[in-house]
């Protein structure tokens, strides 16, 4: 066969294969359009889940006439107009690839309209071939119908999975899109039924626990700059894991990306938190300069090329474990300068100077407690519990920055690593040792194993690390009951029976309890009601706790006596069931000691040494 | 009961019967206990009302009218999960209901709720009183529901309300209010043309109600 030149429509189709596989690229190619227009009202309906139609109407700026038809043509776009403007694109599109060439493979209709024009266009192509312009009536904006995916290219069309794989993939790319872009409204509907549906909201953190669901409680904020890239963004703790990688957003400059150094990154950050073949969930935008990543790879855009990949993954990684090293935020949302205000205008990257640190945002979400202070607030907000991000942080900062010879000496391997009655750890006002803010922490190590419900064992630089959960447990009640015990109201109120002399007292006492997140009330003849509880208390057997506090409450009520607190917080409590249980923990007693009561560290020298 | 003067009166009237049995608070209104909800549907809500003072009775307006409260009974199992949606109000399908969010009688009725949770057991007078909920709308929880309503609302304009499923909304929905199938309202068709069909009512989902119990309450 002699060689000859293909066709134009021949080479729209073969080109239309690399950006569009499927009904997902359309939305993906479509919706990016959209947020490049400036939309902040996002309707995407869908029949079959693609196949038969997507359809984007947004409410952006439109195109006149002459744009519209322009748009059809290969490689016409308004976003760069020389190969430099590559370096500092911000739009998603640029190559003028997509709309040809998904008009070339399907039945296709556009109807817009710039504000300020009277009369829209609409425009309808099939298979690539124009077949009517004319004047529409029409709301300002664009409306993209893309009928009959592949009619002209059915192996293509051959391929497509079910509808309801198809509308997940759809969903999906939707969602990769808007994320990052809480000010847009949006909705997805299939068959006419609303499937998605995100209203437009203040800021990242929002749209990002409405995508995300429950995980998003448990997100904390990363921010982090060094050599020139800024990490942003929320990710959340190792327990939080998923058997997918669906729960990982990541993005460059603002754009969804694919990419190996990115993900190289994340893995590096969980190596060894993560059971095998699960998943982190987090939410990051990378930022480089213009000149430093390659977007123009495939395309799809999807993927990108770093100048320095090495400098990308390892500063990912070290700003991930910063925040992974920070206790988990439990009364306050996460949040952080990812981010208050709406995205930041094209082309304004806000290299080199770093936003503020969270804590510091006015616009820092707080949601009140039901009840009460929150002490894991005061926790998050330590700073020796919180290393606040700095361009030369050291990567490898997780490790406890005491030489471990010192801390075997600390941790003599004679001491029993767990006290058989563990009392809560002195506090410095009641004289007990001040804290070295440069000692190890229990933020250093993460535990890998949960023994018999009350021990966990993890590792740090080849040494055996043994924490006692019941010591770390009474640690955080006490400090959390000084703190008022960040009560819970219980939807039932627990009825014990306690004899006229017990309920008497402890009626009596109601006030100082209830300082401390306890309030009971008097129910019937030697009854009382427990109808608030402080939250680390919530697997305790109340009518035994109950006898035993009126015995150690004098006759009439004063300040609430030390023995009192003592026997709240090591009252036993069910044994924890799950490593992930043991893993929050002591997320939660991160600025607690890497030490006696709370830990011991055996190093392997001597571990060797008790195997004969 | 005289209706209680303030907030903050209602709500220690309801603090107190936190943990009681329905059986309990009957015997103290001097009523019986019906075998069970079938015949006697909304039972509950009438004891609770009748305890706590409520005014308005079956009329259109909020239970607690001067003191802008509407009082709403949630039945929930042991780990505190609503068992049922919960009833809002009545959707005008005639042309009448409000055009905007601001005016429609769903947020009138949810601008402030006093949420009772009724704690299930097999026998109507072992069910427990749970510890009352005094809410208004988070401005997430009102954006929410005024998505919702504005997407339902659209469609009874555009008579659409037969194509109305259930599945719309993720807060609130449209669901057929109506003691049986023979009871029947006119509404304005597609067309424009009167049509009769059975009432439907708003309704705040399981999910919504529990997400909201969640934030307030700790189960046993």
């Amino acid at each position: 066969m002699p060689v000859r030149l293909l066709p134009d429509a021949v080479v729209d189709q073969i080109a239309a294969g690399e950006v569009v596989e499927r009904p997902a690229a359309v939305v993906k190619e479509l919706v990016e359009n959209s947020l490049d227009a400036g939309s902040t009202r996002l309707r995407v309906h869908l029949e079959a889940g693609g196949r038969d139609l997507v359809r984007v109407l947004d409410d952006g700026h439109g195109m006149g006439r002459q744009d519209a038809l322009m748009c059809l043509e290969r490689h016409a776009t308004s976003k760069i107009q020389a190969i430099e403007d590559l370096v500092h694109v911000r739009s998603f599109g640029f190559r003028g690839e997509a709309i040809p060439s998904i008009a070339s493979v399907s039945r296709f209709e556009l109807t817009t309209r710039p504000a300020e024009d009277e009369v829209g266009t609409l425009i309808q192509v099939a298979g690539g071939a124009v077949q009517a312009v004319r004047d529409a009536g029409c709301p300002p904006g664009t409306d993209i119908k893309v009928r009959d995916l592949f009619f002209n290219v059915p192996v293509r069309r051959s391929f497509l999975r079910t509808a309801a794989t198809e509308l997940g993939h759809c969903t999906e790319a939707v969602l990769r899109q808007v994320i990052l872009r809480p000010e847009v409204d949006v909705l997805v509907l299939h068959h006419g039924r609303d499937h998605l549906r995100l209203s437009a909201v203040p800021d990242r953190v929002q749209r990002a626990r409405d995508v995300l669901g429950s995980v998003a409680e448990r997100l904390r904020p990363v921010r982090f700059q060094a050599h020139g890239v800024q990490v942003e963004g929320l990710v959340a703790p190792p327990s939080a894991h998923q058997s997918s990688s669906k729960g990982v957003y990541l993005y460059v400059n603002g754009r969804y990306v694919r990419d190996a150094v990115l993900r190289r990154g994340l893995r590096e950050a969980f190596q060894g938190l993560l059971p095998a073949g699960r998943h982190p969930v987090a939410v990051i935008e990378v930022r480089v300069a213009g000149e430093e990543v390659d977007v123009n790879v495939h395309p799809s855009k999807i993927e990108v090329r770093f100048r320095n990949p090495r400098d990308v993954s390892e500063v990912l990684a070290s700003g991930l474990r910063e925040a992974l090293r920070r206790p988990e935020p439990r009364q306050r949302s996460a949040t952080t300068g990812f981010d208050k205000r709406a995205r930041a205008p094209e082309g304004t990257l806000p290299l080199p100077g770093l936003a503020p640190h969270p804590s510091d945002d006015p616009g820092f979400v707080e949601r009140a407690p039901a009840t009460g202070p929150s002490w894991l607030a005061e926790l998050v907000a330590e700073p020796s519990a919180a290393p606040s991000p700095s361009p030369t942080l050291d990567p490898k900062a997780s490790i406890p920055s005491a030489p471990p010879a010192e801390r075997a000496a600390s941790a003599p391997t004679v001491t029993p690593p767990v006290a058989p009655t563990p009392s809560p750890a002195p506090s410095p006002e009641e004289g007990g040792p001040s804290v070295d803010p440069a000692a190890p922490r229990l933020a250093d190590v993460v535990p890998q194993l949960l023994l018999a419900g009350d021990l966990a064992c993890a590792s740090v630089e080849g040494e055996l690390v043994l924490i006692d959960l019941r010591a770390v447990r009474a640690a955080l009640v006490e400090r959390s009951l000084r703190e008022g015990g960040a009560p819970e109201r219980l939807l039932l109120p627990v009825v014990c029976t306690l004899g006229r002399s017990a309920a008497g007292r402890l009626v009596a006492w109601r006030e100082p309890l209830d300082d401390i997140g306890l309030s009971l009330t008097a129910f019937g003849p030697g009854e009382v009601a427990v109808k608030r509880r402080p939250a680390l208390l919530g697997g305790v057997s109340w009518p035994e706790l109950l006898v035993a506090l009126a015995e150690v409450l004098p006759a009439s009520p004063q300040d609430l006596p030390v023995a009192a607190l003592h026997l709240l917080a090591r009252t036993p409590q069910v044994p924890l069931a799950t490593l992930d249980q043991a893993v929050a923990l002591v997320e939660q007693g991160a600025s607690l000691p890497l030490a006696p009561p709370f830990a011991v560290c055996m190093p392997s020298r001597a571990l060797r040494g008790l195997i004969p | 009961m005289r209706p209680p003067q303030t907030v903050q009166e209602l709500l220690a009237r309801a603090e107190a019967l936190a943990g009681r049995t329905l059986g309990w608070l009957a015997s103290q209104e001097g009523l019986d206990v019906p075998p069970d909800l079938r015949r006697h549907k909304g039972w509950i809500g009438t004891l609770l009302e009748a305890h706590l003072g409520a005014t308005a009775g079956s009329r259109a307006e909020q239970d607690f009218p001067h003191l802008g409260v509407e009082l709403k009974t949630l039945p929930v199992d042991r780990e505190g999960k609503p068992t049922e949606s919960t009833y809002v109000c009545i959707a005008p399908l005639d042309g009448s209901m409000a055009r905007t969010w601001d005016a429609c009688w769903v947020r009138q009725k949810l601008s402030r709720v006093l949420w009772i949770p009724i704690v299930t057991a097999p026998a109507l007078q072992d069910r427990r009183i749970g510890a009352p909920v005094l809410w208004r709308p988070s401005p997430e929880e009102e954006a929410q529901l005024r998505a919702d309503w504005e997407s339902i609302a659209e469609a009874i304009h555009l008579g659409e309300t037969w194509q109305l499923e259930a599945r719309r909304g993720r807060a609130l929905q449209l669901r057929p209010k109506a003691a049986s199938s023979k009871e029947l309202t006119w509404m304005l068709d597609e067309e424009g043309e009167w049509a009769q069909v059975n009432p439907r009512g708003f309704y705040l989902r399981t999910s919504f109600t529990r997400a909201m119990l969640r934030r307030h309450l700790a189960a046993r």
